[in-house]
C-alpha cells in the first residue's frame, strides 16, 4: 500500500521538481530517486496543459496530506496544534512552529509519521510559551 | 523515537518522594526540569520615552523575555499529575530582575502550583497568566513579541493588570472535539471587602488545525487597599477587557485579527501619585498581521496595531513591525525586527503615547488619558517613531 501510494506520489512530482525550487530534497529521498529516472522519456511529451493539470492535482494532494496530518494531530490530544504549521510535498511533511512543552515536538514528529501517505517527516518545531 | 531531553534533570522518585513528601506513592515518576531564555540586542529608536531624541540601546529582552525558572511535574497514577513552576524574569544587562509590574522579588513572573490531566483538564493555584492573555497571545501574529506587538497595547492599557494574575486559581479544559475554556479567579484578600483587587477571566477557543476562533474577557479591580497594593504592584487600575478574533493557516502561513477593548481607570493617589492624572479610557484596538515560515527554519511576520480611544475623539495610535527569526537549531535563534508608530493626540490634548518596544518603556500608562504625553516625560512623542533591533535568543 505504502509502495503503491509512493510510485503515485513520484509520478506527480514530476513537474514539481523542476518547478518548485524549495523541493525538500534531502528529507524526501525515496519520493525523489524514482522520479529522477522518469523526466527524460516523460517531460518533452507533456504540454503546457498537461504540466498544469499535473499541478493541480499535486498541490490538492499535497493539500490533503497536510489536513490529515492536521487531523492527526488536532486528535492526539496531547499535543497543543495553536501553533503548528504542515508542509506537505509529495509525501514529505514538513512541521514548523512551536509547541509549549519540549516532549510535544517528539510527540507530533510521531503522529504525522503514523498518518497514512506519509514517506518523511522533517521536523523543524521549536518550543515557546504563551508570554514568551 | 526515544529522545531523551538534555535539559531535563531527572530526580528519581524516590528522592523527590522523601524530601518533599513523606507518604509519597511508591511508583510515582518524578522530574524537576530548569528552563529559560537568555534574549539581548541592540536597539535603535528615533525617539526616546519622553521625546528625548534618538537613541541606541543594548536591550534585554528583544524579542522574548530573558527568564528562568524551574518546572517540575510528578506522575500520581491513573492519567493525573501534580506540576508546579517557579519563574523569574532576568535583566541580562546587568543581572538583575526583570519582572512585571516593578515588583522585584524572586519569581514574580510566575509561581504555581496544580493538578493536571488529559481527561479532566488542569488546576493551578498562584501567580498565573490570565486566560484573557493566553487568548491575546494565540490571536497575535507576531505572537505578543518584546518588539511592536499586541503586548505593548495590552500593558499600555491595563497597567499589566491583565497579564500576570497573583492570588489566581484557574482552571482549563480539556481539548472536547476541538473546544477548550478556561476561568480564572483572583481573590483580593481583604478582609471585610470582597470585591478589592479581586479578578476573574474567562476565556474559550474552537480550532481544528487549521481555523482558530477565540475569545477572552477579564475584570479586575484595583487593590485599594495600601497593604495589598504594596504586595501587589502589578494591580494599580480597574480594567475591564475582551477580546475577540480568529486565525486561519494555509500551509505554512498563518493569518490573524482580532480586536479588543480596553477599559480602565481610577488609580487612587495613595497607591501611586505619579498616576494621578489618569482618568477613565476606552480604548478599542484593531490588529491584525501575517506569519509566514518561508523556510523550515525561517520564520517571518508581520503586524498591524490600530488603537483607538474612545473616549477622547482623535487620540489615536497605530504601530506596524515585521520581525524575523532566523533558527540556528531547536534553541538558539537570531532575529532582526523593524516597526515605526505614529501617535495622534486628541484636541484636549489627551495622548496614548504608545511605545515601540516593552524594553523602551515608551508607555508604561499609555492608555490611562493623560498620562502617555511626552510632555510629561513619558509615553512616546506625537508623530511617528521608528525602531529596529537585532539580537540573539538562546532558549534553555
Amino acid at each position: 500500500m505504502k509502495l503503491k501510494n509512493l510510485a503515485l506520489a513520484a509520478g506527480t512530482a514530476l513537474a514539481l521538481l523542476t518547478l518548485n525550487a524549495q523541493a525538500q530534497t534531502a528529507t524526501a529521498p525515496a519520493a525523489a530517486s524514482p522520479a529522477m529516472a522518469a523526466p527524460a522519456t516523460a517531460a518533452p511529451a507533456s504540454d503546457k496543459a498537461a504540466r498544469k493539470a499535473n499541478r493541480k492535482a499535486n498541490r490538492k494532494a499535497n493539500r490533503a496530506l497536510a489536513k490529515a496530518v492536521r487531523k492527526a494531530l488536532v486528535k492526539d490530544k496531547s499535543v497543543d496544534v495553536t501553533r503548528v504549521n504542515v508542509r506537505a510535498r509529495s509525501g514529505a511533511i514538513t512541521l514548523v512552529g512551536s509547541v509549549p512543552q519540549q516532549d510535544q515536538i517528539e510527540k507530533a514528529g510521531q503522529v504525522a509519521q503514523g498518518v497514512e501517505g506519509v514517506s518523511s517527516v522533517k521536523n523543524a518545531l521549536t518550543v515557546k510559551r504563551v508570554g514568551q | 523515537m526515544e529522545t531523551a531531553s538534555i535539559r531535563k534533570i531527572s530526580l528519581k522518585a524516590g528522592v523527590v518522594a522523601a524530601a518533599l513528601c513523606a507518604g509519597g506513592v511508591a511508583h510515582a515518576q518524578s522530574s524537576v526540569t530548569l528552563y529559560g531564555i537568555a534574549d539581548a540586542g541592540l536597539m535603535y529608536q528615533s525617539h526616546a520615552t519622553g521625546n528625548t531624541g534618538r537613541q541606541f540601546s543594548m536591550t534585554n529582552a528583544g524579542y522574548s523575555p530573558s527568564l528562568f525558572g524551574i518546572t517540575g511535574i510528578e506522575d500520581l497514577g491513573g492519567g493525573l499529575k501534580a506540576t508546579f513552576k517557579l519563574e523569574s524574569g532576568i535583566d541580562l544587562s546587568n543581572g538583575g530582575f526583570d519582572n512585571p509590574g516593578g515588583s522585584k522579588g524572586l519569581f514574580n513572573r510566575i509561581a504555581d502550583v496544580g493538578l493536571t490531566s488529559e481527561r479532566y483538564g488542569t488546576v493551578l493555584a498562584g501567580l498565573q497568566i490570565s486566560p484573557f492573555f493566553n487568548m491575546i497571545y494565540d490571536l497575535d501574529p507576531r505572537s505578543s513579541a518584546e518588539f511592536g506587538s499586541m503586548l505593548t497595547p495590552v500593558i499600555d492599557n491595563s497597567l499589566i493588570a491583565a497579564l500576570f494574575m497573583p492570588n489566581a486559581i484557574t482552571y482549563t479544559s480539556p481539548d472536547m472535539g476541538g473546544f477548550q475554556v478556561a476561568g480564572m479567579f483572583g481573590l483580593g484578600g481583604v478582609p471585610g471587602n470582597f470585591r478589592a483587587g479581586r479578578s476573574w477571566s474567562v476565556s474559550g477557543k474552537y480550532t481544528n488545525g487549521a481555523l482558530l476562533i477565540g475569545a477572552g474577557y477579564i475584570s479586575v479591580n484595583n487593590a485599594s487597599d495600601a497593604a495589598l497594593g504594596a504586595m501587589d504592584s502589578l494591580f494599580l487600575a480597574n480594567v475591564r477587557a475582551w477580546t475577540a478574533g480568529a486565525s486561519y493557516k494555509f500551509g505554512t502561513v498563518t493569518v490573524k485579527a482580532s480586536f479588543a477593548n480596553f477599559k480602565s481607570n481610577s488609580v487612587p493617589a495613595a497607591l501611586d501619585p505619579a498616576l494621578t492624572y489618569s482618568t477613565d479610557s476606552s480604548v478599542n484596538v484593531y490588529s491584525g498581521g501575517v506569519d509566514w515560515f518561508a523556510l523550515p527554519y525561517l520564520d517571518l511576520n508581520a503586524g498591524v496595531y490600530y488603537q483607538q480611544d474612545r473616549v477622547h475623539s482623535g487620540n489615536r495610535s497605530i504601530t506596524a513591525a515585521f520581525g524575523s527569526q532566523f533558527f540556528l537549531s531547536k534553541r538558539t535563534a537570531l532575529y532582526a525586527q523593524v516597526g515605526f508608530v505614529n501617535n495622534k493626540c486628541s484636541a484636549d490634548g489627551a495622548c496614548l503615547g504608545s511605545g515601540i518596544s516593552v524594553e523602551s518603556e515608551g508607555s508604561a500608562v499609555g492608555g490611562l488619558t493623560g498620562l502617555g504625553t511626552a510632555a510629561a516625560g513619558l509615553g512616546f512623542p506625537p508623530g511617528t517613531t521608528v525602531g529596529a533591533n537585532v539580537g540573539i535568543r538562546v532558549m534553555f
